[in-house]
């Protein structure tokens, strides 16, 4: 039935609300309280305890200890990495061009956060052969997948015609003091020019090192 | 007036991040790992419904008649009401110690001790029933196939082992156990409503064990078993920590078990009011099937002890992850030793805590039976005093539930009527069964009160004697930095603060 399909009803209104209430946290900042949302966006208190729930059952908001104030949850992080446009310092850009002489494979520099990855830097002499979108809808059949998936001790990743015939990948992680993976190496190429990528590894994966404290 | 809005919001962020934990204080236990068919499973299997569908509904017939199904509805509507009050935190905080907690929060430390001893009296009583439980009917199973275990000897050894099989399940990770309920629990349903559903067409006949011991025209004790037919539907709470997305799952589980087993409980009492298909038993708690023709009746026999050993092992087990896991909560604030409170570094489970709450269980009913004592006698003693455990702890934390709403401000116009309505109905019911049938509840309730005062004399005075103050009662698995979108974790904005 075509009810169940279109948004009808008083559904409109109802994520209008949601969406007002996710703003007005973010306006208000942490520590807000129900009562002030609703007093802030005129709702009835009733909606806004009921879609506040929804909001924190969803992750996109959390309550702080004390139970009566909210702040923006870990979900929100995604909207904000979508939104940013980062800036790589020139070092960092040295040092991937200087990578970039020593292979003649293409050398992307992604961000892998929240389980999507972002496109920083592109190599312009091998531009990557797929957009942002094309990469996260088959990510986890690519060598980023691969090393988003696996655990702190997998550090770099391969696979073949992965993201097109003919070519290989090799992903090397990028992480912080703690461990944690949040941007990578894609190296992109033909077989001959990964096999000498592979060959180098260990010192590419020392370059990765080092540019994790020039991306902070 | 925006600007200035904005400006104080960004102090109190400021604030309130300084103020979150760095980790959880329940950390060690393994987090946010289950879905939604195990958190169901837990409600569900603490519930025992299958083996409480060929039960309570054959109490209540004598009196209730053909009305026994429609008891069993309005007893799901009351409990369908206690559940939107539990929801009320369930949707709020992620408490291991599920009621306690809430009644904490809601109603202060000292209400909520009593609230946290009374859960602990219930969960512990039904382990316990169900450890015997499952211990009858697996010693029935075991007669169908043949084998004729010399009662007397085997039954508090059959205990022990059923005991230890559960508390090894559950020590090996909550993921495990969790599973294994869900498997155990659905065949159990399942088998069940399959020989019941046979019965009713065909002409077999049940004997029941426990049949008769309620006389005619006991409609207050019938409300009340009716009402003790659902309790454990609230344990999910108590693996909120271990649930994914627990704010949603939690609070799902908690909605749709009482409906559940409210389909389950009026459809076998539909069954039960059908003349001729079941007669009471006198003693013992394993049925006997008879009629038709053949090995039919012996087979659906088999099948029906071995589908009710399974509601009842994973009752025990189901009953004792709640139990364990609202110890392993006083145990991390200080009321009971700290020893409690630690977990498994692989298992991430309260190991320790299980270990000792499995061999107490276990121990206690082997010594029942070692001694002698009747097992209906003591299952019904169990049943009894664990029901009255849960029934006071439920109207502490349906009472709690307004005043919490209204300590965090968000307690909406005519909020308190449905709590209100339901705690008066429900000591209503208390107090009705209990006069009407002393001699059933009066017992047990005194060694209830026994073990409630004990408890909370033990408890406070425990608290005194380590200067743990009051207030830092009511621990739960509060946001910490990691649950933030803050600005700390944004590496790829130039790391700018503030």
């Amino acid at each position: 039935m075509a009810e169940n399909t279109s948004i009808g009803g008083r559904q409109p209104k109802a994520i209008q609300n949601a969406l007002a209430v996710l703003e007005a946290v973010a306006l208000s900042g942490s520590g807000v309280t129900a009562k002030q949302i609703a007093a802030r966006l005129s709702m009835p208190p009733a909606t806004v305890y009921r879609i506040l729930n929804l909001l924190v059952a969803e992750e996109y908001l959390v309550r702080l200890p004390e139970l009566s104030g909210f702040a923006l949850g870990r979900r929100v992080d995604v909207f904000v990495d979508a939104a940013l446009t980062p800036t790589i310092v020139q070092s960092a850009r040295d040092l991937l061009e200087e990578l970039r002489m020593s292979v003649r494979v293409g050398i992307h520099l992604c961000s892998c956060r929240s389980g999507v990855v972002r496109i920083l830097d592109a190599d312009p002499d091998f531009p990557p052969p797929l957009t942002e979108p094309e990469l996260n809808e088959r990510l986890a059949r690519t060598a980023l997948g691969d090393l988003m998936a696996g655990g702190r001790e997998q550090r770099t990743t391969h696979r073949v015609a992965d993201v097109a015939t003919d070519s290989e990948s090799v992903a090397v992680g990028i992480y912080n003091r703690d461990g944690d993976l949040h941007a990578a190496l894609w190296m992109l190429g033909s077989p001959g020019g990964i096999a000498v990528v592979r060959e180098r590894l260990t010192t590419i994966a020392r370059r990765a090192d080092d540019l994790d404290p020039l991306l902070h | 007036m925006d600007g200035e809005d904005t400006g104080r919001g960004r102090t109190i962020q400021d604030d309130a991040a300084a103020r979150l934990r760095p980790s959880s204080p329940v950390v060690g236990l393994s987090r946010r790992t289950l879905a939604f068919p195990q958190v169901l499973a837990q409600s569900v299997a603490a519930v025992a419904p299958s083996a409480v569908m060929v039960t309570l509904p054959l109490l209540a017939h004598p009196t209730a008649g053909g009305a026994t199904p429609l008891v069993f509805v309005a007893a799901a509507a009351l409990m369908v009401a206690v559940a939107s009050c539990v929801n009320v935190f369930a949707t709020r905080m992620v408490a291991p110690g599920g009621l306690y907690s809430y009644t904490v929060k809601g109603l202060g430390p000292l209400a909520g001790l009593a609230a946290g001893l009374s859960l602990v009296v219930g969960y512990a009583g039904a382990a316990a029933a169900s450890v015997l439980g499952a211990t009858e009917f697996g010693l029935a199973f075991l007669g169908d196939l043949g084998l004729d275990p010399a009662a007397g000897v085997v039954r508090p050894l059959a205990a022990l082992v059923v005991a230890a099989a559960a508390g090894a399940v559950m020590v090996r990770g909550v993921r495990l156990s969790a599973g294994a309920v869900l498997v155990v629990e659905a065949l159990a349903i399942s088998t069940v409503v399959a020989v019941l559903a046979v019965a009713g067409w065909t002409d077999l006949r049940i004997d029941a064990g426990l049949g008769g011991s309620v006389a005619d025209g006991h409609w207050g004790l019938v409300l009340l078993l009716a009402m003790v037919a659902f309790v454990g539907f609230e344990s999910a709470t108590t693996l909120s920590s271990e649930s994914q997305r627990p704010f949603a799952l939690v609070p799902r589980a908690v909605r749709w078990t009482p409906i559940v087993a409210g389909v389950l409980f009026s459809a076998a009492a539909v069954l039960v009011t059908r003349d001729g298909i079941v007669a009471a038993g006198d003693t013992g708690l394993a049925w006997e099937l008879s009629g038709g023709g053949g090995a039919g009746p012996r087979v659906a026999e088999a099948l029906l002890h071995l589908g009710v050993f399974g509601s009842w092992f994973a009752c025990a087990c189901g009953s004792t992850t709640a139990l364990t896991r609202t110890l392993f909560t006083m145990a991390r604030e200080g009321v009971l030793p700290e020893a409690l409170g630690r977990t498994h570094h692989r298992w991430r489970t309260p190991a320790r805590t299980l270990v000792l709450a499995t061999a107490l269980v276990g121990g206690a009913v082997a010594v029942a039976t070692v001694l002698g004592a009747a097992p209906d006698v003591v299952f019904v003693w169990l049943l009894t005093l664990s029901a009255q455990g849960y029934v006071v702890a439920y109207v502490f934390c349906v009472v709690a539930a307004p005043a919490f709403l209204r300590r965090i401000d968000e307690l909406p116009r005519g909020g308190w009527v449905v709590p209100s309505l339901t705690a008066l109905v429900m000591a209503g019911v208390v107090l009705w069964g209990t006069a009407l049938d002393p001699g059933r509840f009066s017992r047990p309730a005194v060694v209830y009160v026994a073990l409630l005062g004990a408890g909370l004399g033990l408890s406070l005075l425990r608290l005194r004697r380590r200067g743990v103050r009051l207030s830092s009662l009511g621990l739960y698995d509060e946001t910490t930095t990691g649950d933030l979108l803050t600005r700390r974790r944004t590496t790829w904005r130039g790391g700018r603060h503030g």
